[in-house]
């Protein structure tokens, strides 16, 4: 997707800035869940709401996860149709995709973790050979971020904190409703790893965004779909190595089977805790709903572009990102006094 | 126990035939042990004569006339013989099974059986489906003694342990799981004990009943997740790094457990080159096998969705060559591939004499014939030549095997999703690779780490 594109140049420094705060953001949802001794976020809201609001509150959690599911869903669908198939309709390609998430699913989630650190070397091998492509094809300028910051910090604060720091950072809340379950009390390796991994990919973000700019320039960044494509299907080296976007778009479609699946499994994991039911039972009604809600949640790719990046950070992201966890986190602290004050006063 | 084996000496004769029918190669002698009644019994095909004679008759006509009794007369004459008193038909029907004659004296209710053997065996033989440049010239034979005798030969240490196991109480067919006690994970050992010992009573003849036995996953698996070896070095290394190996009488390999999705990748022959040479023939399998399984679906999936992504120059050659031809691409490649399977199963059930003509035939014919009379464009052959050269690069056959039969499922998905099919199958299958397990260890993992999941 196209990030941070409003403030042209200097669109690389927003994901650098972010990346900090995300190792924060994505230590404190963790902290919450250690602090609490819960083991996920769904359970952490019982213990704070009772039953009741608890639940209600989880329900809006699993609905949530399940849209940004659903989105990604459309993303990737749309970037296939876009880039790649043309003739072949968006429903058998969501289709085809949502069968490989459910198997990757369906695997269980030992497995499908070891599946993704294949992803993430395969990944992290694509991304190697792109960046030395775009290096030896020589078609870039760094002349196309200067001045950098040339209008000082303001303007890059709004899609800073109304865009990136939501999407995809904030969205890391993902990972609160099954990490206490996988690393039961979530030692501090587990917790310096996610956190390191959260750096490591919020700079991949900005270095990829850098590559985006200086090979296009802001202008034409700003108006392409997918400029990482673009920018892969420009190199060209000795009109032999051409148009290498299907290796781009294979890592990006790894990252979106990653996303989505973390994504699914979180709902899922939701879903396990309040009804008791089999994990695998669950996958494919669930799958179901979520590549039919990904088919109708937006009419065309513009619309679906202008509700991602403009409405849902600000009236869906903030609130369940940032506001609600802010508040679980005030009650536990106050409540962890409390407690340790009745402990004193017994004393 | 169920008495006593006989009542009257007379009666023997008739509980012979009952206890194992008319056959002909069973041998029953009337002989005197110290001017009392004795029959020694035998399968005449299990024991060879000249053993027979060396072994046991010579000690009898010396020791027999001044035995008091038959331990007496075993404790003299037999002492290197390896024997078992029996009490029970069955298990001397079980005995005899095992090439061993059993001696039954008047007057005394056990039967003495002593192994003799000797029946005549293939000698050892070079391997033939692993070769190998260097490397020891050794392949394992049908015999369980010969095989454990190649393997003590080199492993020449106590902690090389070797246990037996019947597999099925009608049918004799012993196996053997030899394994370095000092370096196996003791989980694996109980595994492979419960599981071997699952099979027993069970019809276990030949080694794929027993590989079916073994491995995991009951269901159909697309790739191996035992390994099935023929050549000594490989086995020993594998048992020093902790493994075990099964070997069964009748089957001259040895089935290797756990193997996981690396090991196919290794050959017999990487020991022997430098670890420059072993990285790159190594890497070169990786992309064999990448080349085998995707080339065929790429292909179809850029000429059918995707040409833009293919050079502009080699674009137009492939459009040119394909202008004039009757069939759609798929059918197109999926011909030339049924053809080339076919020459392959071919050549492999020919006689080795007209072997070498049929391959050279049906590559002129196919090749030649078929691009020149305009059926088939010449790329799909290409394609099909690369491909099927490339799955010959594995060591082993059933991975190969695997590789060609997922390949048709490639091209399948690509005719439907182009490109975007093939990663998708990509996903998918190393998705049910990191799935699979074998005896417990996780068949695909990136980490060289192994643990028990």
């Amino acid at each position: 997707m196209n990030l941070a594109t409003d403030v042209g140049r200097d669109a690389w420094i927003v994901p650098l800035i972010c990346t900090f705060i995300g190792m924060f953001l994505f230590w404190w949802f963790l902290y919450i869940i250690r602090h609490s001794e819960q083991k996920t976020i769904y359970s952490l809201f019982k213990q704070s709401l009772g039953q009741a609001g608890g639940s209600i509150l989880g329900v809006i959690y699993i609905t949530y996860f399940i849209y940004i599911c659903a989105r990604d869903m459309r993303d990737f669908s749309e970037l296939i149709t876009n880039a790649v198939l043309p003739s072949v309709p968006l429903e058998w390609i969501t289709l085809c995709f949502m069968a490989t998430v459910m198997y990757v699913l369906w695997i269980g989630e030992q497995n499908f973790i070891n599946l993704f650190v294949i992803f993430g070397y395969t990944v992290a091998a694509i991304f190697i050979v792109f960046v030395v492509l775009v290096i030896a094809d020589g078609q870039f300028d760094f002349h196309n971020l200067l001045p950098i910051m040339g209008d000082g910090i303001g303007p890059l604060l709004p899609s800073t904190f109304t865009q990136v720091m939501e999407f995809p950072f904030g969205e890391l809340i993902a990972f609160t409703a099954f990490a206490g379950t996988m690393f039961p009390n979530l030692p501090g390796k587990v917790v310096r790893a996610g956190v390191f991994s959260v750096l490591i990919s919020g700079l991949l973000i900005t270095l990829t965004i850098l590559i985006e700019l200086i090979t296009f320039g802001p202008s034409i960044r700003e108006r392409a779909l997918f400029p990482l494509v673009s920018a892969a299907r420009n190199i060209s080296i000795g009109n032999f190595i051409e148009r290498i976007e299907m290796l781009v778009i294979f890592a990006i479609m790894l990252a979106a089977i990653v996303k989505v699946c973390i994504f699914a499994y979180a709902a899922l994991q939701g879903v396990v805790w309040y009804t008791g039911k089999a994990y695998k039972s669950l996958i494919i009604p669930y799958l179901l709903l979520t590549t039919v809600i990904s088919y109708y949640v937006s009419n065309n790719m513009s619309e679906h572009i202008i509700v991602g990046l403009g409405f849902i950070p600000v009236f869906i992201h903030i609130p369940l990102q940032f506001v609600i966890p802010a508040l679980l986190l005030i009650l536990i602290l106050i409540k962890s006094r409390w407690r340790k004050q009745n402990d004193r006063s017994i004393v | 126990m169920t008495g006593l084996l006989y009542k009257t000496w007379e009666e023997l004769e008739s509980t012979f035939e009952h206890s194992f029918g008319k056959t002909t190669d069973f041998v029953k002698v009337p002989v005197m042990f110290n001017e009392r009644k004795c029959w020694i019994l035998y399968y005449s095909s299990l024991v060879g004569s000249a053993n027979l004679s060396s072994k046991l008759m010579l000690p009898f006509s010396q020791h027999a006339g001044k035995a008091e009794s038959l331990e007496q007369f075993r404790a003299a004459a037999l002492a290197s013989i390896n024997y078992m008193y029996l009490t029970d038909w069955i298990q001397i029907a079980r005995q005899l099974n095992k090439n061993s004659v059993c001696i039954l004296v008047e007057g005394e209710y056990e039967a003495l059986s002593i192994e003799i053997g000797g029946y005549t065996e293939r000698s050892i033989s070079e391997p033939e489906i692993q070769q190998s440049i260097y490397g020891p010239k050794i392949a394992f034979t049908e015999s369980i003694e010969t095989n454990i005798s190649i393997m003590r030969r080199v492993l020449r240490t106590k902690s090389l342990q070797i246990e037996s196991y019947d597999l099925s109480s009608d049918k004799v067919t012993g196996a053997v799981l030899v394994y370095l006690d000092d370096v196996i994970a003791p989980e694996l050992l109980q595994e492979a004990r419960q599981r071997i010992q699952r099979m027993e009573g069970k019809k276990v003849a030949t080694l794929n009943h027993l590989l079916e036995g073994l491995r995991d996953d009951k269901k159909a698996n697309f790739f191996p997740t035992l390994m099935i070896n023929e050549r000594q070095d490989s086995c020993v290394a594998q048992l020093l790094e902790g493994r075990a190996v099964v070997f069964m009488e009748g089957s001259p390999q040895g089935i290797i457990l756990p193997a996981v999705f690396q090991d196919f990748f290794k050959s017999p022959e990487d020991a022997y080159v430098p670890a420059a040479m072993m990285l790159f023939m190594r890497l070169l399998r990786y992309c064999a096998f990448f080349i085998t399984l995707l080339l065929p679906g790429i292909y179809i999936g850029v000429i059918n969705f995707n040409y833009e992504i293919i050079p502009i120059n080699l674009a137009i050659v492939i459009a040119g060559l394909r202008s004039n031809l009757p069939f759609p691409s798929v059918i197109e490649l999926l011909l030339v591939e049924a053809a080339f399977e076919i020459m392959r199963e071919g050549s492999v059930r020919m006689p080795k004499v007209v072997g070498n003509a049929l391959t050279v035939v049906g590559a002129l014919v196919i090749g030649e014939a078929v691009v020149q009379a305009g059926v088939v464009s010449i790329v799909v052959v290409i394609i099909v030549a690369l491909t099927g050269l490339s799955s010959y690069a594995f060591t082993y056959y059933n991975f190969a095997f695997s590789i060609r039969l997922l390949r048709f499922v490639f091209i399948g998905i690509a005719s439907i999703l182009g490109i975007f099919g093939v990663f998708l199958g990509c996903v998918i299958l190393f998705a049910y690779l990191v799935n699979q397990r074998s005896f417990g260890y996780p068949y695909f993992q990136m980490n060289s780490k192994r643990s028990l999941l």
